[in-house]
């Protein structure tokens, strides 16, 4: 049993690109001594004519998350919110926003949350992976999500800001912990953390780039799944979806932002290759 | 509302429309299906395994409020952090005195008033955990499962609550690997291990009563092993061997 007291802890928005900002807080623990934290990102996309927002967050983060976008919003309304899947990291702020946004639309998969959220269900909008949004001066693609755990999963591409939204992919750390030693994450944590301080770090400005064994472990411990799965198919469908969309940075829920794409990708499909052979 | 083994375990919840609406809905499907949270009745208080889904979050009140005295201590067990397990949690705390919650999983924490137990168990084992004064269950990581999951089993009354997994009782024919269908990371993987896991998990323990998170629980010795048998089977045939 682990009784870890869990803090919720506040970081500043970043700016990313013209109209594009990372929103959201760290969750973080105390790991047999050693303080971790974990990402639990949102993404705003704003354009001429509509603003759209990539999962809700946490609900620890609700405040911070309100506040963010009243910074970046000011009077003007969120349109849009795509929760990338029905879990509590990434759509447990909707009442939160919908109330706050009275004319804001649900997109993407809305499979499910008539169950969750029924006192909203006027305001889910079906977008199937392919569909676009028209922001104004930048248009919003849904993308089938290639690696998820839930069935109604998205992704999403920005052409704006050439973004790509991963939800629960490319989740990696920064500091493997030493499985036993001083300063370990607890052996039984499932999330991908870091450190404090590099919470708000492109994946190139972290000290180093993320190593094979950092990106697998935390990929195996959030994609418990993979550990069963060679996902080299998945690879090709991501490959070819950057191949017809230029992008330049990733998103990802529960990582840093990845502005080194190509090695990024070669980096995480060599863990998740690692997470296979040493799973199963 | 219905009692699941002789007045210890009560089934709580109601009905959903399973339509093109529902993403575990397998194709063509269009019935009503059962959801269901399960309350554990102890000697000096009672634990309820998941909260159930908020569209039924009315009816659960009402029947824990004539499942409960007043003032009764209740500890909530989580099987998994998913939304249809947890998000009752805050409506149940204003009506019933909830002494703690148990999840699993990361360092994703349930909203709770309530001390909130993390707890966690390594995939393909299990641990004995006093939930509540009087009350011990058998908290199983079976291999079955997207995220962290755990199934409750109650030593005293044999019932084994199994979260996502056997969900398809309810049907008029039921199809074992309708219940699957948000399992489908199966069919690109060695599907072997995870069928034996489903098999031991029985094999260990005598198992009189099934209470899945969706669907109708199976009842009796022998039906419990048949469909554990044929759960385990639908796995295999999944899966790439």
């Amino acid at each position: 049993m682990n009784e870890n007291p869990v803090k919720h802890d506040a970081v500043e928005l970043r700016w990313l690109a013209d109209g594009t900002y990372w929103l959201g807080g760290c969750l973080s623990a105390n790991a047999q001594g050693q303080e971790v934290h974990y990402h639990v990102s949102s993404y705003l996309v704003v354009g001429s004519k509509a603003a759209l927002l990539v999962d809700t967050g946490d609900p620890a983060h609700r405040a911070l998350l309100l506040a963010q976008l009243e910074l970046v919003l000011g009077e003007r309304p969120l349109d849009y919110v795509f929760p990338t899947h029905p879990e509590i990291p990434h759509a447990g702020n909707l009442p939160a926003l919908l109330d706050k946004y009275p004319e804001a639309l649900v997109v993407g998969d809305v499979r499910d949350y008539h169950l969750h959220f029924p006192e909203y269900r006027s305001r889910f909008r079906t977008q199937a992976a392919g569909s676009r949004i028209d922001l104004g001066d930048r248009e919003f693609r849904f993308l089938p999500a290639f690696i998820r755990d839930l069935e109604n999963t998205l992704w999403g591409h920005d052409d704006g800001a050439r973004m790509m939204f991963v939800s629960d992919g490319f989740s990696f750390i920064h500091d493997v912990p030493a499985a036993g030693g001083d300063g370990a994450a607890a052996e039984d944590d499932d999330e991908p953390v870091h450190l404090p301080g590099q919470c708000r770090l492109l994946s190139g400005e972290m000290p180093e780039p993320p190593t094979v064994e950092q990106a697998a472990y935390g990929t195996g411990r959030a994609l418990y799944w993979t550990k069963f799965v060679d996902v080299s198919d998945a690879f090709g469908g991501i490959e070819a979806v950057l191949d017809t969309l230029p992008t330049k940075l990733i998103g990802p829920a529960h990582g840093n932002v990845i502005d080194d794409v190509d090695g990024m990708l070669r980096t995480s499909l060599a863990a998740h290759r690692k997470v296979f052979a040493e799973g199963h | 509302m219905s009692s699941l083994l002789s007045g210890r375990i009560h089934r709580l919840g109601g009905d959903i429309e399973l339509d093109e609406r529902v993403s575990w809905c397998p194709p063509g499907v269009r019935r009503t299906q059962a959801v269901n949270c399960y309350l554990l009745k102890g000697p000096s208080g009672s634990v309820l395994v998941d909260t159930g889904i908020r569209l039924h979050r009315a009816d659960i009140i009402e029947q824990l409020g004539r499942l409960m005295s007043p003032g009764e201590p209740l500890s909530i067990v989580l099987t998994r952090t998913e939304m249809e397990c947890c998000l009752n949690i805050p409506a149940i705390e204003e009506h019933f005195t909830v002494d703690s919650v148990w999840y699993t999983g990361g360092i994703t924490v349930p909203r709770s008033k309530a001390e909130s137990k993390r707890i966690a168990v390594d995939p393909g084992t299990s641990m004995r955990v006093e939930v509540l004064d009087g009350v011990v269950v058998e908290l199983v990581s079976p291999l079955l499962r997207l995220l962290p999951t755990l199934w409750v089993f109650d030593p005293e009354s044999g019932g084994l609550l199994t979260s996502d997994a056997f969900t398809h009782g309810g049907s008029a024919a039921p199809e074992t690997r309708e219940g699957l269908r948000k399992f489908r990371w199966f069919t690109g993987a060695d599907t072997r291990p995870i069928a034996r896991n489903v098999g031991d998990i029985f094999r260990d323990r005598d198992v009189r009563a099934v209470g899945p998170g969706y669907g109708t629980p199976f009842i009796g010795t022998d039906m419990c092993l048949e469909q554990a048998g044929e759960l385990a089977r639908a796995i295999e045939e999944m899966g790439i061997q």
